[in-house]
């Protein structure tokens, strides 16, 4: 059954509402945007920013009238709270009268933005506007609850539940124009299929028609197949391995050339190939350039070798690129399955290869591959399962998130749990809000992630546990991804912070009222929560070098190894030594500290360089003070003790052992003598 | 005066502070590489072949291993376990650094282990390591004390691993890199130590690669306890010491290649596949998970 009910008209481009609020622009909503089924969602999602920017929502006072029950409870609400603002017009009943009211909120070129879901208003409005030379903007909501730029469709008008369900049922009907997106397998016995030889470097392929074509070079290489240039200019020709070759392979590319699929850089089959026997090998595709995306731009030092003069708008186009293409094969409702970033090779920003086409979801053949960074959380563990248009939407943010901050995984991995269950703990490493207290972590990413505000709401809530688009039906689709990459690279054009160009920027995005403070070590500019609450009075060190190397030092006394301590165990030394007199500085490092060895009296572990004649202190001092024997005094006769460090010290000073005289007698005796 | 020690930072040597400043610098994902190599005086038996030996007829004890004197014959270079090890170490990480995939993700440091554990090269960037400093480790005591080259090894690792993902980095699997050429001489505490390595390698946290360096059938058989699968690498012949180096800089090579969390487990008896560089990616359904879907 086809499950596409995501249409949107072909150039509309879905718009993020930040970008309009920001851009203080004023929208009027008539009752048909209201009653669509997806203005609950959009409230949902934007009833915060709603709020927030009072004065940007309007209704005209006639409309109310002519809205559902349901919508009207929810237009209530809006309204008390101050969302929505209410345009009181007395004898009027229609957008069309409402012109002159309306030109006087805004005079301004293309402040005014007109929401609505029927084409027939909107093009009487259009109409009624141009005569009073009125600039306005379209929109239409989609049943998403995404804002689309441009008039709708007629069938656009109004989608209620029932219609929506009439529309699937629709579905159902052969499209020769796009395949159908199924949820339940193709019913295929796997067989293998077997072949004499497998066709390789130079020797000969036929296509459907029988025409020959030798396989002159190895391209790429996949684990069940090798990819050949050809003898025909710009076609290369897929074979696959004999462990791969199968009825079910052979009739996934039969369906997949069913369809004329044709886009920029889409490496889709265009026939499949026998060999001498007619037996199924492979198929011929166009050719593919570049490097894979994983080793291309997830990694910083390969994205700065291949690209060394890329700033972060090329990464947006790049990104745009990327998005139409899977656009398109979503319009087509093919999905990846599971993006596999090898199969999406880099040119250049404007030149995209998508090879492994055969890996895709086609109907009711599902995606052999499997990968953990792209698999929606529901899915993680299974085998093979055939994906919808909103599970996919997960692989589409990863792969969004992933081109924006360049590599970087869109979860926190728990070390005491497995990545699965780390990724469905869900846990976003990056702060929405005001939740960044004193704890911003200092990192390159931390300061990307302050320079990416459009994106901001759209990630933190797909990817964080109990965010607003967890859900896989609330996922962005990738209209809405492509909406919001355009709206950033458009304020990349005129940036308010130069920062927000680099691709690795080297601290926090700067707003117009921002007021960011100067560390004292490195010189650098940060906002307030990037400084440490104990130290910003007094000596403001930022995070960034909080933890890093400061001047004091000491030298271990049993490796003669120097040791730095970090900023902040300096200012903690600092602050303690005005405290307390007692404060005594450290002697020996960790290392040697942990170089232990055992006591040859009491067997107890202790530091190396604590031992003395393999004994260690308290050892030493009991056997200083063990007797070793008696004797008597020459003097007073008396019998003394004598112990093992009054016999040590004689021997290693030469004198007569065991001693003549008691301790009393040898000090009267030194006392006589002077 | 009692003071809250905890979370007030510490004292650490000069390399330690280039590494932080590098994490936080770049936040490419690290493969934190500890490689723990026998220090004790058995690590000085020659590899020469015999024809290069000179036999003094003398037989002896080191290490706890019964040993035959030799001396190389005038001409020849002698060639012992330690310099041949320093030598491929010094070609493996040459090798590394001119790696674009490995450059920047791999994150070295070198243990040695003999009476005590020390630590020879801090963990640095692979890019930013001495490419020589492995020919100053040492000859250490007759002692194998395993056991401490083991527990100052994961506790490396572990500071390392808390310092990239301080720094919101991305990590891969840590690896041991474990070689030694006997049975160590702290056999109860080695013991103890093998059990938190295999432990961790079990539960997916650590992948060990142990190494035996002609180390004999009980060698062998202890080192094997430290990994999950049981596997051992053996370098028992001059040309085995380049093999093995090669093929675990392949396999770094291939790790460093995927996103950290589509981290492959490198099995030893496997060998490398020939077709590394491709459009491979993460794993591949069977057949017959295929047919019972399909038949679902």
């Amino acid at each position: 059954m086809e499950q596409n009910t995501n249409k949107e008209n072909k150039g509309n481009v879905k718009v993020p509402l930040i970008a309009l609020i920001k851009k203080q622009r004023k929208l009027i909503f008539d009752s048909s945007s209201l009653n669509n089924v997806g203005f609950e969602k959009f409230i949902e999602r934007n009833g915060k920013l709603a709020r927030n920017s009072r004065g940007a929502f309007f209704i005209p006072n006639f409309v109310s009238d002519l809205l559902t029950e349901k919508s009207k409870s929810i237009l209530q609400e809006l309204v008390a709270s101050g969302a929505f603002r209410t345009i009181n017009c007395q004898n009027v009943t229609n957008f069309t009268n409402l012109v002159p009211l309306i030109k006087e909120m805004s005079k301004e070129r293309g402040q005014l933005c007109f929401v609505s879901n029927s084409a027939s208003v909107s093009k009487a409005i259009l109409i009624a506007f141009k005569k009073e030379s009125i600039f306005v903007q379209f929109f239409f909501l989609d049943n998403n609850g995404d804002l689309v730029s441009g008039m709708p469709k007629d069938n656009q008008n109004s989608q209620t539940t029932k219609n929506q369900n009439s529309r699937n049922d629709a579905g159902n009907k052969p499209n020769p124009d796009r395949f159908f997106i199924k949820d339940v397998p193709e019913r295929i016995t796997v067989r293998p299929i077997n072949i004499t030889q497998i066709p390789n470097r130079g020797m000969l392929v036929y296509n459907s028609k029988h025409e020959p074509i030798k396989l002159i070079e190895e391209k790429i290489y996949h684990h069940n197949a090798i990819t050949y240039s050809t003898n025909i200019p710009n076609v290369w020709a897929k074979i696959f391995k004999s462990s791969a070759l199968n009825t079910f392979i052979e009739a996934k590319v039969k369906r997949m050339l069913s369809h004329n699929v044709q886009f920029k850089g889409l490496c889709w089959p265009i026939d499949f190939v026998q060999d001498t026997n007619g037996q199924f090998v492979g198929f011929i595709l166009p050719p593919a350039f570049g490097e894979p995306l994983q080793l291309s731009v997830f990694k910083q030092a390969r994205l700065q070798k291949l690209f060394p003069n890329w700033n972060k708008k090329d990464l947006c186009d790049l990104t745009i690129t990327i998005l139409q293409t899977i656009q398109y094969l979503h319009s087509k409702n093919i999905l990846f399955g599971c993006i596999n970033p090898a199969a999406i090779r880099i040119k250049n920003k404007d030149e995209v290869y998508f090879i492994e086409t055969d890996n895709y979801q086609i109907e009711g053949f599902p995606s052999l591959i499997y990968n953990t960074t792209f698999t929606p959380p529901e899915y993680l563990g299974r085998k093979i399962y055939l994906c919808k248009k909103e599970n996919e939407n997960y692989a589409i943010a990863v792969l969004v998130f992933m081109l924006m901050m360049p590599g970087k995984l869109p979860y926190t991995i728990n070390p005491n749990k497995s990545i699965e269950d780390s990724i469905r703990e869900g846990r976003f490493p990056f702060p929405f809000g005001n939740v960044h207290g004193n704890h911003a972590m200092p990192s390159v990413w931390r300061f990307m992630w302050s320079h990416l505000t459009p994106f901001k709401d759209v990630f933190y809530n797909t990817f964080q546990k109990g965010g607003k688009l967890e859900h896989p039906e609330d996922r962005k689709s990738v209209g809405s991804w492509i909406g919001t990459v355009k709206y950033f690279r458009e304020e990349l054009e005129s940036p308010n912070d130069i920062e927000s160009l680099k691709l690795y920027p080297q601290t926090f995005k700067k707003g117009k009222n921002d007021t960011f403070y100067t560390c004292r070590i490195c010189g650098v500019s940060h906002p307030r929560f990037y400084f440490d609450n104990r130290y910003f009075d007094n000596y403001r060190v930022c995070n960034s070098c909080i933890d890093k190397k400061s001047n004091a030092s000491f030298t271990c006394r049993a490796c003669g190894k120097t040791y730095y301590y970090t900023n902040k165990t300096d200012l903690f030394h600092k602050t303690m030594k005005s405290l307390d007199s007692d404060w005594k500085d450290q002697k020996f490092c960790k290392d040697c500290k942990s170089k232990t060895l055992p006591c040859s009296d009491c067997g107890e572990e202790k530091p190396y360089y604590s031992l003395k004649d393999g004994r260690c202190a308290s050892c030493n001092e009991k056997r200083r003070n063990a007797i070793w024997g008696y004797a008597y005094c020459k003097d007073c006769g008396c019998q003394f003790s004598v112990t093992e460090g009054e016999r040590d010290f004689a021997i290693q000073k030469g004198f007569t052992f065991p001693p003549v005289r008691c301790k009393n007698c040898r000090e009267k005796k030194k006392t006589n003598k002077w | 005066m009692a003071y809250d020690k905890i979370n007030m930072g510490g004292a650490y040597t000069e390399e330690y502070f280039d590494q932080y400043n590098n994490t936080i610098n770049n936040g490419e994902a690290r493969i934190p590489i500890c490689i723990c190599v026998d220090t004790s005086r058995s690590m000085h038996f020659l590899l020469n072949p015999s024809e290069q030996l000179i036999y003094k007829n003398q037989s002896g004890v080191v290490d706890g291993q019964q040993v035959n004197y030799v001396e190389v014959k005038p001409g020849y270079k002698e060639i012992t376990k330690l310099s041949r090890l320093q030598e491929v170490l010094c070609n493996m990480f040459s090798n590394m650094k001119h790696d674009d995939v490995i450059s920047k993700s791999a994150v070295v440091c070198i243990i040695t282990f003999n009476q005590f554990a020390d630590c020879y090269v801090e963990f640095t960037d692979i890019n930013k390591i001495d490419t020589y400093s492995p020919n100053r480790i040492q000859l250490g005591k007759d002692i194998t004390n395993v056991s401490k080259g083991i527990r100052m090894s994961l506790e490396r690792l572990d500071q390392q691993v808390a310092m990239n993902s301080n720094a919101g980095n991305d990590s891969y699997k840590p690896v041991l890199i474990f070689m030694s050429d006997g049975v160590p001489s702290d056999s109860t505490e080695a013991d103890k130590a093998k059990d938190i390595v295999r432990q961790r390698s079990e539960e997916g946290k650590l992948n060990v690669i142990p190494i035996s360096i002609g180390a004999g059938s009980n060698g062998e058989y202890w080192l094997k306890g430290l990994s999950r699968k049981s596997r051992v690498y053996r370098m028992n012949c001059l040309q085995d010491f380049e093999d093995v180096f090669a093929e675990i800089k392949e396999r770094i090579h291939m790790t460093a290649a995927v996103v950290s969390t589509d981290e492959y487990e490198p099995d030893i008896d496997a060998g490398i596949p020939k077709d590394a560089d491709s459009s491979a990616y993460g794993k591949a359904r069977s057949e017959d998970d295929l047919d019972k879907f399909l038949n679902s």
